[in-house]
């Protein structure tokens, strides 16, 4: 990560910093850059955050969370493993996961009647997790999601939306746990071939 | 012997943070010596983030930055501490063998998990907000924990503090407010107490806000040590505690 970085860390202006030279600063403890990261990435993280839990307090308590552990971890961010963008964004949706199922062990946000498969099949509503993704900002992503068979995106979403282990998807689906483990699998895979993330393609 | 196919099933499943406690335990074991999987698993965290990435954006709520930026070791104020507004003083680093939290400037290690979350802990504004909000979050996500608190003493009533060990890192996290200032020729030294025995866990200066912390180094035999002290000694510390203690507490 420091092979090639030909800036000065005292004089150059925050703002015209990548996102690379932003978390180099961040690890050599500059607040400056943490406030640029923030502006640069803040909307995405607590938009992120209300995405998955809904409520304000809890997304902020994420967003918080989220920049604490940037900075804790900015030594060990490595370019070579992935983008800045994705690495906070997967930071964000962790402690995001993290708060939903602590809330979930305290009676928040349980599952309200009407929300089973089998209800929502009825009502002809194919799947919510359906509608998280369709306002994704990026057309790329929505259609791949939109792409994947319909039982793999279903069980991507339980995973992704609401961070249910393979056994919690198997059981919301009546599903084995052997073929949702097979689910999620193909799902990541197919998205990892479409969205292009597979190194060295 | 571990079945490799098995073992890249779980690959998606962990990028995901959805692995049950065996399946992480057996996994991360498995990456520590497979260097594919470990390359895999990159692929696969780069499609989760990559998602992640792609959520509809927010507008930010006020004070948040600041809550934020005061998390994350430019504090100004520790709970019972005057209101922030005036910047601290700069200090020079306090040579201690312990290494102590310091705002911006000089690079030093990053903050470990452990010390990261105490340092959110102080900002949040008082010790029972800290228990009752984070501590759930802490032993959800850091089971392993162990939280001591210390209390004032009668020499320093208004101090208080916690430590916070993660046995399985060897590291553990001092963070202490109340405490007087003290004259350049002494420093606050930490104490782990067993059986007659009272081992050094390092010396620290409190700033200008009687504010005082330092990141620890658990010794494996960690759990023999019941209590710990805090005490006034002269400058670099002492081999065994000579001043009494302003602060103690118990596991």
């Amino acid at each position: 990560m420091r092979r090639g970085m030909r800036y000065n860390r005292r004089t150059m202006r925050r703002e015209e910093a990548s996102d690379e030279e932003l978390i180099d600063l961040i690890a050599h403890r500059d607040a400056d850059a943490v406030h640029v990261l923030y502006e640069r990435y803040g909307r995405m993280v607590y938009g992120l955050a209300m995405h998955v839990i809904g409520d304000v307090a809890a997304a902020e308590e994420v967003c918080q969370d989220a920049f604490m552990r940037v900075w804790e971890k900015s030594g060990t961010y490595r370019s070579d493993r992935g983008k800045v963008v994705t690495w906070i964004a997967r930071i964000a949706r962790n402690r995001a996961i993290d708060v939903l199922r602590s809330r979930r062990s305290r009676g928040l946000d349980l599952p309200q009647s009407g929300d089973e498969p089998a209800a929502l099949a009825e009502s002809g509503d194919a799947d919510p997790g359906d509608r998280l993704w369709q306002s994704f900002r990026e057309q790329e992503v929505r259609e791949a999601v939109a792409a994947l068979p319909r039982d793999q995106r279903q069980a991507l979403s339980l995973a992704f939306f609401k961070g249910l282990s393979h056994r919690e998807i198997a059981e919301a689906l009546g599903e084995p746990l052997g073929t949702v483990k097979t689910r999620i699998r193909d799902s990541m895979v197919k998205l990892r071939s479409s969205l292009g993330t597979r190194k060295g393609r | 012997m571990s079945d490799e196919h098995s073992m890249r099933d779980l690959l998606p499943g962990y990028s995901l943070g959805i692995l049950d406690e065996e399946e992480e335990n057996t996994i991360r074991e498995h990456l520590a010596a497979c260097a594919s999987c470990r390359e895999e698993l990159a692929s696969f965290r780069e499609v989760t983030g990559r998602l992640a990435a792609a959520a509809p954006y927010r507008d930010l709520p006020a004070g948040l930055e600041e809550r934020i930026l005061q998390g994350i070791g430019t504090l100004r104020s520790a709970p019972g501490m005057p209101a922030p507004g005036k910047p601290a003083p700069r200090r020079p680093a306090s040579r201690s063998n312990g290494i102590s939290l310091r705002r911006r400037g000089v690079p030093w290690p990053a903050l470990t998990a452990v010390a990261a979350m105490l340092v959110v802990a102080l900002g949040v504004g008082n010790f029972l907000q800290w228990t009752g909000v984070l501590q759930p979050h802490v032993r959800g996500v850091q089971p392993r924990l162990t939280t001591v608190v210390l209390a004032g003493t009668a020499d320093a009533r208004d101090a208080y503090g916690t430590i916070v060990l993660d046995p399985l890192d060897n590291e553990g996290v001092l963070a202490v407010t109340g405490l007087h200032g003290l004259d350049p020729r002494h420093q606050y030294q930490l104490w782990l107490i067993r059986d007659g025995e009272r081992r050094s866990g390092g010396v620290f200066s409190p700033d200008a806000e009687g504010y005082g912390s330092m990141l620890l180094k658990v010794p494996r035999d960690f759990k023999d040590f019941r209590s710990f002290a805090v005490s006034i000694e002269p400058w670099g510390g002492s081999f065994t505690q000579t001043g009494s203690p302003v602060l103690s507490g118990a596991l």
